[in-house]
């Protein structure tokens, strides 16, 4: 039951030709990241491209570092391997460095700005580095970093919770996914109670603008 | 209704779904009638599926008091004629293996599938041991699907096998495969027998001496029959990949995604047997296949059990075809496998270069990054549990205290500032080991358990160490629900597994019936109270129980914003004099320290107060 992976190779403006695109989701347990990746593989098998997740499910309800793997295209495994990450989507700073195992340096990485200290920094042992050095680094190593500031996006449009809708919307802005902001706010349509919907249309929208413009 | 699909989804509907998932829509299109199940990472969220789905699909489920219950349930389901499924976590399987192994030589009448979820790596498991030994152990059939399609598909063919053969069938699962989402085509559902007649027939269902001796010689002629099922299945087939490969692999569940994406990117035309109905292995058909390729490299994670059963039998026949696998140390024994490993295992054994990214890999980050490991949640109610024992302990001047842990969300105490995890077995095993420690010696030992996890393998633990005059204290820390698998009832709740009313039973009821001379219900979230509680237990000359009673702090978040509640605590910077003694003793995810005072994140914190009952100075209050 494998489909063509159409529009794959022409939205990657890579050199080599592309049967799959490999994304990455990083972040910290609670933020949406599971509930963002399967928007888009929704999406996916909706346009007819195959997608296929690996998820992390269990002991970090919250506070733990969690990630999502997802792979579009014509591929077995949900995982990716190390360094083949073409897109990165970050909700954490500190995670979104974590991440960069899987990234190569023509690697696109969204990374939210916004830090949460994790427990073992309160409690004395190594300091959070500077926001601004982390995004220094991962300018240095990768094709293009997109700092969303999606909490406080979220935020100003009064949904908190849709952190990670700006992300989406950040993603597809890079054009890097090959779906239509449509079909992902059709999908979005169906996962999100409508009166939340406007609001997660927004931020949609505002992340989608904001790579769009870069 | 969500999963609505998964009950009337029609043949060749497709939904994105969790292997989990899957496993439910494929249990329902075998047209099962009874489910039971205790729930265990990563097996979980099939029971949680089946919670919402088994009354719109004509399905009685239920969670068990654990995992040996719950396969009774199902086998006696099954040999009354009705279609059952039991699934757990592999560690679940243990507690459940005395009456599965039996379950082998009574054999079934309708189909009884029993799903056991491996943990390599150990995502959230105290172990990663190999399930596939119960397959051998106990003479059953077993299926391993690679994907959620094949998860569904396979789910429809154990219980042909089950019927055909008469047997339990054992369908196991990794992590990657329960929790990997894809598309699955969906196939027709047969309709749900729910209810059948229990035929006796005392010299096939009672196995006692005269009988059992008769039932093993029978069930070894259904594994020979098994073994021709295997060598005849569909499951088991060859995948060429490129043109003309003459390398050889041999590959069953999530591994095999891994062996094709890797021989994709390295380029290497190879022929891959892939395995689905695991055992007994269709070994004749193995040996065919050796003979269109030079030499044989046996992929699987963990116990190289198809790798010796392979082995054995090419010795045995003259099968010159080399066999390598973890004996050659290509393939590592621990953990699970991904792309990376099994493309180095490949590369070195067939002698192709590995494959590098066009690009080249990133440098990492130059210096150590702040560690997030799980912990315990803001407002997490063990926290004040926690903080009050090492209080009490600190202010009775008690040395050296062992603390015996047990199977849940509160092991996570582990961690400084508590260290309140000292030694771990299984479920239920804080109660057995904290005899064993009071009387081997003179330590005084405080024991930790959930209210899930007590009804689990509490309760005859707990009978156990009254009658033999052990001394500690048991907390029973009862937050309402099965958190750390995601919040299931357990039988102290009102509500069942499909959220019908349901009798709760009191743990301090039954604590108190069983003759515990001292138990105390408290509240957490009152950190003095709990630690004058603590002080009291400690002079028991016997078990002690504290019921520490508040409901998960998820789930209390959960309620309180259904009615608009928003409550947070915040510091007075003006007050904070920056001693930190709630960062400190309360280790909480919501504090942090910013120029060198405390701050409290609004988005995190849930409100349950215990740091501004420590701070010295009363610089924390609820915000205004």
């Amino acid at each position: 039951m494998r489909r063509v992976l159409a529009g794959l190779s022409s939205a990657c403006d890579r050199g080599e030709e592309m049967s799959s695109l490999n994304v990455f989701f990083a972040g910290v347990g609670g933020q949406g990241i599971i509930t963002g990746a399967s928007i888009i593989a929704r999406a996916a098998i909706v346009a007819g491209v195959d997608a296929v997740m690996s998820e992390v499910h269990g002991m970090a309800q919250r506070g733990g570092s969690v990630v999502c793997e997802l792979r579009l295209g014509d591929v077995h495994s949900p995982m990716i391997p190390e360094g083949e990450a073409d897109l990165i989507i970050g909700f954490e700073p500190v995670e979104t460095v974590r991440s960069l195992i899987k990234a190569n340096h023509h690697t696109v990485v969204i990374t939210e700005v916004r830090p949460i200290i994790p427990v073992s920094v309160s409690l004395g042992g190594i300091a959070y580095p500077a926001v601004e050095d982390l995004l220094a680094y991962l300018r240095s190593q990768v094709a293009a970093v997109y700092a969303v500031p999606a909490a406080a996006m979220a935020e100003e449009i009064g949904l908190p919770q849709a952190a990670n809708v700006v992300l989406l919307g950040a993603a597809m802005g890079t054009g890097l996914i090959p779906l239509e902001l449509g079909t992902i706010r059709d999908t979005l349509s169906r996962s999100v109670p409508t009166k939340a919907l406007e609001a997660n249309f927004r931020a949609l929208q505002g992340g989608f603008e904001l790579t769009r413009k870069a | 209704m969500k999963y609505q699909a998964l009950v009337d989804g029609k043949t060749g509907d497709h939904e994105l779904l969790l292997g989990n998932e899957a496993a439910v829509r494929g249990a329902l299109e075998a047209g099962i009638g009874i489910a039971a199940s205790y729930p265990g990472t990563p097996s979980s969220e099939i029971g949680d599926v089946f919670s919402i789905v088994a009354k719109a699909s004509g399905v009685y489920f239920e969670y068990s008091a654990n995992e040996k219950i719950a396969l009774e349930v199902a086998a006696a389901a099954a040999a009354s004629d009705v279609r059952s499924f039991t699934f757990m976590k592999h560690v679940g399987l243990n507690v459940a293996s005395d009456s599965f192994m039996t379950t082998a030589y009574v054999g079934t009448r309708a189909g009884f599938v029993v799903l056991s979820a491996d943990d390599p790596s150990t995502h959230s498991s105290q172990n990663e041991q190999d399930n596939r030994y119960y397959a051998r152990l106990a003479n059953v059939p077993m299926l391993e699907p690679s994907s959620p399609q094949e998860t569904k598909d396979y789910m429809v063919e154990a219980y042909n096998i089950s019927e055909k053969l008469e047997l339990p069938v054992l369908f196991r699962t990794t992590t990657r495969v329960a929790h990997m989402r894809g598309d699955v085509v969906f196939g027709d559902r047969r309709p749900v027998v729910r209810r059948g007649v229990f035929e006796k027939d005392p010299a096939r269902f009672v196995p006692v001496p005269a009988n059992s001796s008769k039932m093993h010689v029978k069930l070894l002629g259904k594994l020979a029959e098994a073994r021709h099922l295997s060598e005849t299945s569909s499951l088991n087939h060859v995948v060429d990949v490129g043109v003309g490969g003459r390398a050889g692999v041999v590959t069953v569940g999530s591994t095999f995604n891994y062996v094709i994406d890797a021989l994709e990117e390295l380029g290497l035309s190879a022929r891959v047997f892939k395995i689905g109905f695991s055992y007994p292995l269709p070994l004749d058909r193995i040996r065919e296949f050796a003979a269109s390729v030079d030499e044989l490299l046996v992929v699987e994670e963990l116990e190289p059990l198809m790798e010796n059963d392979i082995k054995a039998d090419f010795l045995s026949h003259g099968t010159r075809t080399p066999v390598c696998g973890k004996e050659e140390l290509l393939v590592p024994r621990v953990h699970e496998l991904n792309i990376d490993v099994v493309a180095k295992a490949l590369a070195s054994h067939f002698g192709v270069p590995l494959h590098v990214p066009a690009s080249g890999k990133v440098q990492p980050w130059s210096s150590l990054l702040p560690s997030r490991p799980p912990v315990l949640c803001p407002g997490c109610p063990h926290r004040g549990s926690y903080l009050a024992v090492r209080r009490a302990i600190r202010e009775l001047g008690i040395p050296e205290p062992v603390f015996a842990s047990d199977i849940g969300c509160y092991t996570l105490g582990m961690a400084a500032p508590f260290s309140a995890a000292d030694y771990l077995l299984s479920m239920g095993s804080s109660v057995g080991t904290a005899g064993g420690f009071d009387v081997a010696t003179d330590q005084r030992v405080f024991s930790f358990i959930g209210d899930s996890t007590f009804f689990h393998a509490g309760l005859s633990a707990l009978a156990s160490a009254i009658h033999n005059k052990h001394r500690f204290v048991l907390t029973v820390l009862d937050n309402r629900t099965t958190a750390m698998t995601g919040h299931q009832p357990n039988p102290s709740m009102l509500t069942d597994a499909v959220g019908d009313p349901a009798p709760a039973i009191s743990i301090e009821a039954v604590a108190k019936a069983m003759g515990v001379p001292f138990v105390k219900v408290i509240n957490p979230y009152r950190v003095a109270e709990a630690t004058e509680a603590y002080k009291e237990a400690m002079q028991v000359d016997g078990v002690a129980v504290i019921v520490s009673k508040q409901v998960c702090s998820l789930l209390l978040d959960r309620a309180k914003r259904a009615k608009g509640i928003w409550q947070t605590f915040q510091v007075d910077r003006d007050v904070c004099t920056g001693c930190l003694t709630c960062v400190h003793d309360v280790a909480c995810p919501a504090i942090f320290v910013s120029e060198g005072k405390a701050e409290i994140n609004q988005e995190l914190c849930d409100a349950c107060g215990v740091c501004s009952q420590v701070c010295p100075v009363h610089a924390i209050g609820v915000k205004k």
